[in-house]
């Protein structure tokens, strides 16, 4: 029988390495671009916005999740290889 | 009419129906998610998911060359066999459709096959090894990875955001969710949109009406992207309801987390030459994403009956496929019968949907897939 461990293992890592990372990555642009927190004192309520650096921050690995999404347009479409 | 032009007709005919089972049973691996947590109208996801499966269909430049990939010995393949196989692949669909269970519909098709080409080519036919090494060994696989990823995934993200399900963060999460279940549909699109393809161009080759060693013929590609995108669009929300709230109550971080993981994972296999079941990894991932929250409400229960209908899915469809090809082998009235069979068994089947129906309005209502009318269900 000819069972290709090696792609197996190959497939699993990536899998798992890929899934982490960009959840990561992204989960750190979600949290430095809600870092500014929340005021609910007057009974509604209102979002704070974040600091300026923490925004670029945020948006920065929004950028690169986007990166990876377009990425993976790249390996779906075959018409790019 | 010639009769190789009446069984060609009529392999086409149940193989755009196949494509049509297969979109419904599929649209849920993308869009079960999405729905569950309202990042998407249930209505919207699946006219989504149907558009990108048909842009996928599209865009498959390379059709299967072989049908089984090597499971069945496809020189020994004829159509009549492929008419039973599909047929098996078919009513099997529409059973586990019909109890909400998320099932692989390739493990659907080569089960049919299996089962028509045992009764009309004999067990030298079929390659068990390949059958343990293409689809028994993967399918422990996918879910195990899938939902590890997912776990570590969900597991990380709930560390770094301990809100992560309010607002505004969970607005974030609903909208990379649309993306990455997007994502999911075109890469199904490309895979499970040309099988069909492949399945319908190689009946007109045996057939002698195509010539052999080219590609599928436009109107081959319309039809069956049409077929798979129709049956996305009618959203098979049985299973739809299963995947998205019976396994896990999904909250819009975990759905991103697992629909990453189903689109890493695909994206992974199909790269790296060790193909996964889309259906088992998405189901996979689901778990995951629930084992990986704290707290979060696992229900055991349904997924239990989810690995039993991936058990039963391989012989269950061989059994059909190989009582469809003893019939359909015996001559023209033999197809005429199976092919009445599979759409009396096809109406019988949606007539009992009818009796617990899940629909657009009602995907989110319940946990639970019955077929017995339910009275509190209406109440609610």
């Amino acid at each position: 029988m000819n069972i290709d461990w090696a792609s197996l293992a190959l497939v699993a890592i990536t899998t798992v390495v890929a899934a982490v990372a960009i959840v990561g990555i992204f989960s750190l642009g979600v949290t430095a671009l809600t870092s500014g927190g929340q005021d609910d004192s007057g009974g509604t309520v209102v979002h704070r916005p974040a600091q300026p650096i923490a925004k670029l921050a945020g948006y920065l690995c929004v950028g690169i999740s986007g990166l990876l999404v377009l990425y993976g347009l790249y390996l779906i479409i075959p018409q790019f290889h | 009419m010639s009769t190789t032009l009446f069984l060609v007709s009529l392999v086409i005919i149940t193989a755009l129906f196949f494509d049509f089972t297969n979109g419904f049973h599929d649209s849920a691996n993308a869009m079960a998610t999405s729905v569950a947590t309202g990042a998407l109208k249930p209505k919207v996801a699946v006219l989504i998911a149907a558009v990108l499966n048909v842009a996928g269909a599209f865009l498959s430049t390379e059709v299967a060359k072989t049908i089984s990939g090597g499971i069945v010995n496809d020189a020994l393949v004829t159509p009549t066999m492929i008419f039973a196989g599909l047929v098996g692949a078919i009513l099997w669909n529409l059973m586990t459709w019909l109890l909400g269970l998320p099932s692989s519909s390739s493990h659907a098709l080569f089960g049919g096959l299996i089962g028509a080409v045992l009764i009309g080519a004999g067990a030298s036919g079929v390659n068990f090894s390949v059958v343990v090494s293409k689809i028994l060994l993967p399918a422990v696989v996918a879910p195990v990875v899938a939902a590890l990823a997912a776990g570590a995934a969900t597991y990380i993200l709930y560390k770094m955001i301990k809100r992560a399900d309010d607002e505004p963060q969970a607005g974030w999460f609903r909208h990379a969710q649309s993306v990455s279940a997007s994502m999911v549909a075109l890469a199904h699109g490309t895979s499970d949109g040309q099988k069909t393809m492949g399945v319908i161009t190689l009946v007109l080759i045996t057939a002698g009406y195509q010539e052999s060693g080219t590609g599928p013929q436009f109107w081959v590609v319309a039809t069956a992207g049409l077929a798979i995108g129709l049956g996305t669009y009618s959203g098979g929300w049985r299973i739809m309801r299963t995947m998205g709230k019976g396994i896990v109550d999904v909250k819009a971080p975990q759905g991103f987390a697992a629909e990453t993981t189903s689109a890493a994972a695909i994206l992974a296999s199909s790269h790296m030459g060790f193909g996964l079941s889309t259906t088992q990894v998405c189901s996979g991932s689901i778990l995951g994403s629930g084992v990986g929250k704290k707290l979060a409400h696992v229900r055991w229960t349904t997924a239990r009956k989810i690995l039993y209908g991936w058990l039963l899915t391989l012989p269950a469809a061989a059994l059909v496929g190989g009582a469809a090809a003893a019939i359909a082998l015996t001559g023209t009235i033999g197809l005429i019968i199976v092919f009445a069979a599979l759409v009396a068994g096809a109406l019988a089947i949606y007539a009992i949907s009818k009796r617990a129906p899940v629909s657009s309005t009602n995907v989110n209502d319940s946990a639970d897939v019955t077929i017995k009318p339910d009275k509190a269900e209406v109440t609610v």
